[in-house]
């Protein structure tokens, strides 16, 4: 075989593989089980992490919390594709899910960009103190490049906050100057290291009783989503 | 002056190779492959195209600069790497240069690039702490790095087109 020909079948077939390598990692790993199988529920190697550890431990949460659907969201304020789900994703599902007591939304602290992760995760639990949490998280990730850009990120999430109406300005700085929930976003991640997520954003869609749970990794189209969660809300 | 001239050169000589490549179906399907390879790597990475659970695809408004840039991308790669095959297999090179090679693999380097920023997504998930680090200084410089790999691509683009029609000029007996 000509030279030539050898390296013209090694263009194409890097190319090929290199592909082939990309769709694999994404596609095949877009939909998981983390806590067990599609119809029982809890795995006996995964029942520590129930549902109500997903659900009952003062996580930011909106809609109906007796809806029959939950919609756990794992996320950080710096992940750009976070920041795009909560711009074009998340006000669709609000609007035709959440607001109409289909699915209740809970957000979970996944943290790997560092230290302003945790500061912003934090923030935004002192938020949540004052019911205003999914005020905030859409200000952080509208606004992401002024707190990731800045060089004293605690004093931009405090200007940010401010944008938040009828939000107690004075009791969200003491919280955030008092670290009270330093090790919130710890805490979340240990339970998304342990449920096997590692990417931001990643998706568990669960039923009520806590079985047939689905996982989406990545930003994914409304589209993706209300197919999902449809097909749920009819099985139940 | 010279400058517009050389322009309208090169740009004359990318347009004959380039017709050269597309009357020549092998090539024209190995160009149209490679690009819609590297349309669907970029958009797989750039999270603009899923394949399960269903097969999806959507641009929100963020994600406009960056898809317009990897289309460009894509077909430059197509043009580049299926140009440098014609070359090796049609023309009798005593010896593959060194320009051609640098031409070509500038031209993968430029895209893996390109690609890279899109790659902040496993960076964070493998490296951790400095893979998010490194996911933060891709995504900032996502626009001039894409840019920088387009400029690679064209500057591939016409040292392979010049190549392959330098080698239809005939020399003056003067």
């Amino acid at each position: 075989m000509k030279r030539s020909t050898v390296y013209s079948l090694g263009i194409i077939t890097a190319g090929v593989v290199l592909v082939g390598v990309i769709v694999y990692i994404f596609a095949g790993g877009a939909t998981r089980n983390p806590l067990g199988n599609n119809n029982g529920g809890l795995s006996a190697n995964q029942s520590r992490i129930s549902f109500e550890t997903l659900t009952s431990d003062g996580s930011p949460a909106q809609g109906d919390p007796s809806a029959p659907i939950t919609l756990v969201e794992f996320g950080d304020f710096q992940c750009e594709f976070c920041a795009r789900f909560a711009k074009e994703t998340e006000p669709r599902i609000y609007q035709n899910y959440i607001k109409t007591g289909k699915v209740n939304m809970i957000f979970k602290h996944l943290v790997h960009y560092g230290s302003d992760s945790d500061l912003a995760a934090s923030a935004s639990q002192c938020a949540n103190d004052q019911d205003k949490f999914w005020d905030y998280y859409h200000i952080l990730y509208t606004d992401q490049d002024s707190f990731m850009l800045s060089h004293d990120t605690s004093s931009a999430l405090k200007n940010l906050a401010s944008k938040i109406d009828g939000l107690d300005l004075q009791k969200f700085d003491s919280c955030v100057d008092g670290g009270a929930y330093k090790d919130i976003a710890k805490k979340d991640t240990k339970l998304a290291d342990a449920l096997g997520f590692r990417d931001t954003p990643t998706f568990l869609i669960v039923k009520s009783d806590g079985s047939s749970p689905q996982t989406l990794v990545g930003a994914y189209p409304f589209a993706t989503f209300k197919g999902l969660l449809d097909k749920e809300i009819g099985d139940v | 002056m010279i400058l517009v001239n050389s322009l309208t050169a090169s740009i004359g000589s990318i347009k004959i190779a380039t017709s050269m490549l597309l009357n020549n179906r092998v090539h024209a399907a190995i160009m149209i492959g490679i690009a819609v390879a590297f349309w669907i790597a970029f958009n797989v990475l750039d999270q603009l195209l899923f394949f399960s659970p269903f097969l999806d695809f959507y641009l929100p408004n963020d994600a406009l600069p960056t898809f317009v840039l990897s289309n460009v991308t894509s077909v430059l790669m197509g043009l580049v790497v299926s140009m440098n095959i014609y070359i090796l297999r049609n023309l009798k090179l005593k010896k593959i240069s060194a320009s051609m090679f640098s031409g070509t693999s500038l031209g993968m380097i430029s895209s893996a690039c390109a690609s890279c920023t899109a790659l902040s997504f496993l960076l964070v998930s493998t490296f951790g702490v400095a893979g998010a680090v490194a996911s933060n200084l891709l995504s900032n410089f996502q626009i001039p790095l894409r840019l920088m790999s387009i400029g690679l691509l064209i500057w591939a683009l016409y040292s392979s087109s010049r190549k392959l029609t330098a080698s239809c000029m005939i020399s003056n007996p003067d």
